[in-house]
């Protein structure tokens, strides 16, 4: 048995040992990249503005830096760029107003439809449910048909 | 010349499916054996006319023949012969004449392989599959003929879209294809079984082998599609929550989801209804896909080649659902389920919750990636719906299917003692509560990657201790040789060792938790430390290699003080097309990537370089190793109904 | 009646997903084009020196005028096919009042400044900052845009891609004859 776990508890110590950052970035440099991975890059637009290098990107991420140095919070950098872009350059969409029906539908109905499971299988089987339905008049005819065809 | 008759052999396909599907249907009505024999003939005649439309594209690309549109748009003299070969699916076009192909192929083995057994259902089958056949002939004859004469005729084409050019492009989209299409058969063989009126459920033990090489195909084209982004697009990732990527993970996780639930149904006689709707959805999805990518209805990167076929997509799937539907709801009969109710510690329930997680993951997908349309339909707004959404929804559904993978491991058919649930659970709960508790207190990491880690070595505890069980029950038994200790228990190992690649996948994604990046400019005969590497700038380098002009910066690398190698990341210029594409360069370990990518070549003779160090991402594409493994054992199983029916006959 | 329930919300399920995307395809707008939450303000103030005269131009000294505001760069492909279109507009109506700037983004001077040349551009055009304050206050998206601003100085209207002449003579010709 340890041939196989053993490389499973090296796999999840090793894990642990990796988790701080291999680079201790700059306090600044590090919200700037939080902060660009929120936001959606207007040009290429499957990136955010982190992973861009489009001009305007570069320009948006200077932007941010200089915000940040001006001491401006995260909200307001984020307010800045939505207040030109609108809601479009957030990469999710914030948890407001109708966004609450994107937010909470996937959640909630996962949860329900988890903890119906659950209940139903908790409870006890009744006996009512045992009772067998009797046969329709269409199953009736088949069953006729079939001793029919065997006759 | 050639062309034309590529464009006529799509033409007499066309018409031939059309006379099968007709033959076919007046021949279940009419019980006419010559009919139903005459429509499975004109089935296999419609894939000799594709091979030959096939055959007649590869020949046009070979010989650089410019005057079809598609050819001159994807191909150019100068393109690598493989590459030409692999161009007919680099387009819209010529990839729905790949998939047809695979269609056609299918249909001719079914149409083959099952007229002893499942003879009652396979005209129905071969009708349904044949719909599917028409409708993609129709588009490529109407809408997207890659067979399309270009006028004037140019003297080069265009040249293939240089991302394609790389080996696992070439491979992920038929990977892709044959998983899509594979979940075609399964499908038809349920609508065919209901349509036929046939009761008995033989059609779950006829494509068990179909569902499982289709997922697996499903499943290896998704990590190929990864590997591909990880290594063509250069942002250090392989996974963007794109539009397109949304649609091939949503079949997945539905087609997961029955892959589960069908062994409830062939086992237990249980979920009828339920395996029937996820195989309408998981077949319906994996065209909603193609519909996604190439209709334009959604921002996707993907949406390279957009093309006005959405219309008739969306007409084809209004058709499979609401047909399917119909069936369903007209023979309510086949879904009575036998009375009586398994205890809560079952295998049943389990894969139950499991479906429950799946199909909230799926559902989260599906109402992410169409959201944008409900806001901007519903409240007239605009929205964007990337990465941070998906993760932050589907990492805590994810989490709880992980555990749920885990549980299910141990828990047997109908019900399990709490003796065998303490003894198989209590080392892996402590375990990864110890793992979360230390992971959140102790080293402060995101909660989200804690717990996913825990849940990870959760199931990889319960999966490896019952596979290791497999293995001393057949020492046990006293098997002598090694091939039988190895080759036996095929369905249980089978099943094991895919959990287990699924673990190692978990695993990999953990590393996107803490891998690092930085982005710096250097100067020849300068270093940069990164993480525990230290890159130098040797010098610029300018080189020619297949059909493009590289350039870019030759790097020395060193860890430790030890040298490890020189890597090359470049900018390829292409001839045919404007913009320079990055090819990253990847120093790979067993625990981490080191992945370089160029930014840009300074004027003053610098080099800026976006470094990221991605940690354990090689267990990703590794995973698909186990999987592989896996599927064998699987496949080599045979279930015990079918082994009886065997030897009755 | 489980069964009625799973079939029923199965249909408006599909029902449902199919209105959508036939709503996708043929009303909604490009996914592409992303709107301006800046129609209807006011347009943020900025100050630049022209590449051709060396002059010092602030957008508020053209109160009570109705301004185009271009957005271009010398890469830009678009940029070359509208070219000749704002040039001849410039020609028809800064005579009569109106005022035609056009702000280069991302770009070497060299470079604007040939193209300039090439088209024979003669409006006032003038480079971004140097961190490109002045197309991120607008919310440019890509170039070319163009920003239609009226004597108040409130932005009324943009377009994406290259411009179309009509659209500027009648947006000019609600204020000047």
């Amino acid at each position: 048995m340890k041939f196989v776990k053993s490389p499973i508890i090296a796999l999840v110590i090793a894990l642990f040992f990796f988790t701080t950052p291999a680079i201790a970035d700059e306090a600044l440099e590090h919200k700037v990249k939080e902060l660009a991975h929120q936001l959606r890059c207007p040009t290429c637009q499957a990136l955010s503005v982190k992973e861009s290098e489009a001009g305007l990107a570069t320009n948006m991420k200077t932007k941010i830096r200089e915000m940040l140095v001006e001491g401006k919070s995260d909200e307001q950098v984020l307010q800045f760029f939505v207040d030109r872009y609108g809601e479009w350059i957030l990469r999710s969409p914030p948890k407001t107003g109708t966004n609450l029906l994107l937010w909470l539908a996937p959640g909630v109905l996962t949860a329900f439809a988890a903890f119906s499971v659950i209940f139903v299988l908790k409870s006890k089987p009744k006996k009512a449910n045992k009772t067998l339905k009797p046969l329709s008049d269409a199953e009736k005819a088949k069953i006729d048909q079939a001793l029919d065809d065997i006759s | 010349m050639i062309v034309d008759f590529g464009y006529y052999a799509m033409l007499a396909a066309l018409v031939l499916t059309s006379y099968a599907v007709f033959a076919g249907i007046t021949g279940i009505k009419r019980n006419s054996a010559n009919l139903i024999l005459s429509a499975r003939n004109a089935h296999l005649a419609t894939f000799g006319m594709v091979i030959i439309a096939y055959l007649a594209l590869t020949y046009a690309f070979l010989t650089n023949d410019f005057s079809i549109k598609f050819v001159a748009n994807n191909s150019s003299t100068d393109l690598p012969l493989f590459y030409k070969i692999t161009a007919v699916w680099g387009g819209l076009d010529g990839s729905l004449l790949l998939w047809q192909m695979i269609l056609s192929f299918f249909t001719a083995i079914i149409a083959i392989r099952y007229q002893k057994q499942n003879k009652e259902i396979l005209p129905h089958i071969l009708v349904i599959l044949g719909f599917s056949s028409i409708f993609l002939l129709f588009l490529l004859i109407g809408w997207s003929n890659p067979f399309l004469q270009n006028f004037p005729t140019v003297g080069e084409g265009r040249g293939l879209n240089p991302l394609l050019q790389n080996p696992g492009m070439v491979i992920h989209p038929p990977t892709l294809y044959l998983g899509y299409v594979g979940f075609n058969v399964p499908f038809a063989f349920a609508m065919a079984s209901l349509w036929a009126g046939k009761e008995s459920d033989d059609w779950i033990l006829a494509t068990r082998r179909w569902t499982l090489v289709s997922w697996f195909f499903l499943t290896t084209g998704m990590i190929l599609g990864g590997n591909w982004a990880y290594i063509e697009l250069g942002w250090g990732g392989y996974w963007a929550w794109d539009p397109v990527e949304n649609a091939s993970l949503m079949p997945w996780l539905t087609g997961t989801a029955y892959l589960h639930s069908v062994i409830v149904q062939e086992k237990r006689n249980r979920l009828k209804l339920w395996n029937m709707l996820l195989l309408i959805a998981t077949f319906a999805l994996t065209i909603l896909g193609t519909f996604i990518t190439r209709s334009g209805v959604l921002n996707s990167v993907h949406a390279f080649s957009k093309s006005n076929i959405g219309p008739a997509f969306l007409v084809f799937i209004a058709i499979i659902l609401v047909a399917s539907h119909t069936l369903v709801i007209m023979k309510p009969n086949h879904f009575r389920q036998p009375e009586g109710k398994a205890g809560a510690w079952s295998k049943e329930n389990g894969f139950l919750l499991n479906n429950v997680f799946f199909v909230g993951m799926c559902f989260t997908v599906l109402y992410g990636t169409i959201f944008p349309l409900l806001a901007e339909g519903l409240f007239d707004k605009k929205l964007s719906i990337q990465a941070p959404f998906f993760n932050s929804i589907m990492l805590p559904l994810g989490i709880f299917l992980v555990l749920t993978m885990g549980i299910t491991q141990v828990l047997g058919w109908k019900n399990t003692s709490q003796k065998m649930l303490k003894k198989n659970l209590l080392i892996p709960s402590v375990l990864s509560i110890v793992v979360i508790l230390a992971g959140l207190f102790a080293f402060h990491i995101q909660w989200q990657f804690a717990f996913l880690s825990a849940m990870g070595l959760f199931a990889g505890w319960t999966v490896s201790s019952e596979l290791f069980k497999s293995f001393s029950r057949a020492k046990a038994k006293g098997e002598q040789t090694f091939i039988a200790k190895i080759w036996t228990d095929k369905r249980k190992r089978g099943g094991m060792i895919i959990h287990l690649g699924m673990v190692v996948l978990i695993i990999g994604f953990c590393g996107n938790f803490y891998g690092a990046e930085k982005a710096f400019t250097l100067y020849p005969n300068q270093v940069e430390q990164v993480g525990k590497y230290k890159i130098k700038y040797l010098r610029e380098v300018n080189y020619q290699s297949n059909n493009a002009r590289h350039v870019g910066a030759d790097l020395t690398l060193e860890a430790n003080g030890k040298y490890l190698g020189n890597i090359r990341p470049v900018k390829a210029f292409y001839p045919t097309r404007p913009e320079p594409m990055t090819e990253v360069a990847i120093y790979r370990t067993m625990l981490e990537d080191l992945y370089i990518s160029l930014s840009s070549l300074n004027e003053d003779g610098s080099v800026t370089l976006n470094v990221y160090i991605n940690p354990l991402v090689n267990l990703v594409w590794g995973s698909m190793g186990f999987f592989i493994v896996g599927m064998f054992y699987s496949i080599a199983y045979k279930p015990a109904q079918l082994r009886k029916k065997k030897g009755e006959a | 009646m489980n069964r009625k329930l799973v079939i029923s919300l199965g249909a408006a399920a599909i029902i449902g997903l199919i209105a959508l995307f036939f709503y996708g395809i043929y009303f909604a707008s490009d996914p592409k084009s992303i709107p301006s939450a800046l129609i209807g303000t006011k347009a943020t103030d900025f100050t630049t020196i022209t590449f051709l005269e060396d002059r010092q131009i602030t957008l508020s000294q053209f109160k009570g005028k109705p301004v185009i505001v271009n957005f271009w760069a010398s890469w830009c492909v678009a940029c070359r096919q509208e070219a000749h279109i704002i040039e001849a507009a410039h020609q028809r109506w800064t005579p009569k009042g109106a005022v035609f700037i056009g702000i280069a983004i991302n770009d070497e001077r060299a470079a604007s400044l040939g193209f300039i040349a090439k088209y024979g551009k003669s409006y006032l055009l003038a480079p971004d900052d140097l961190t490109g304050n002045i197309s991120l206050n607008y919310g440019v998206t890509a170039v070319p845009e163009t920003f239609f601003v009226d004597p108040e100085g409130i932005i009324r209207h943009k377009v994406l891609g290259a411009v179309n002449g009509r659209d500027i003579d009648q947006f000019i010709s609600k204020y000047i004859q």
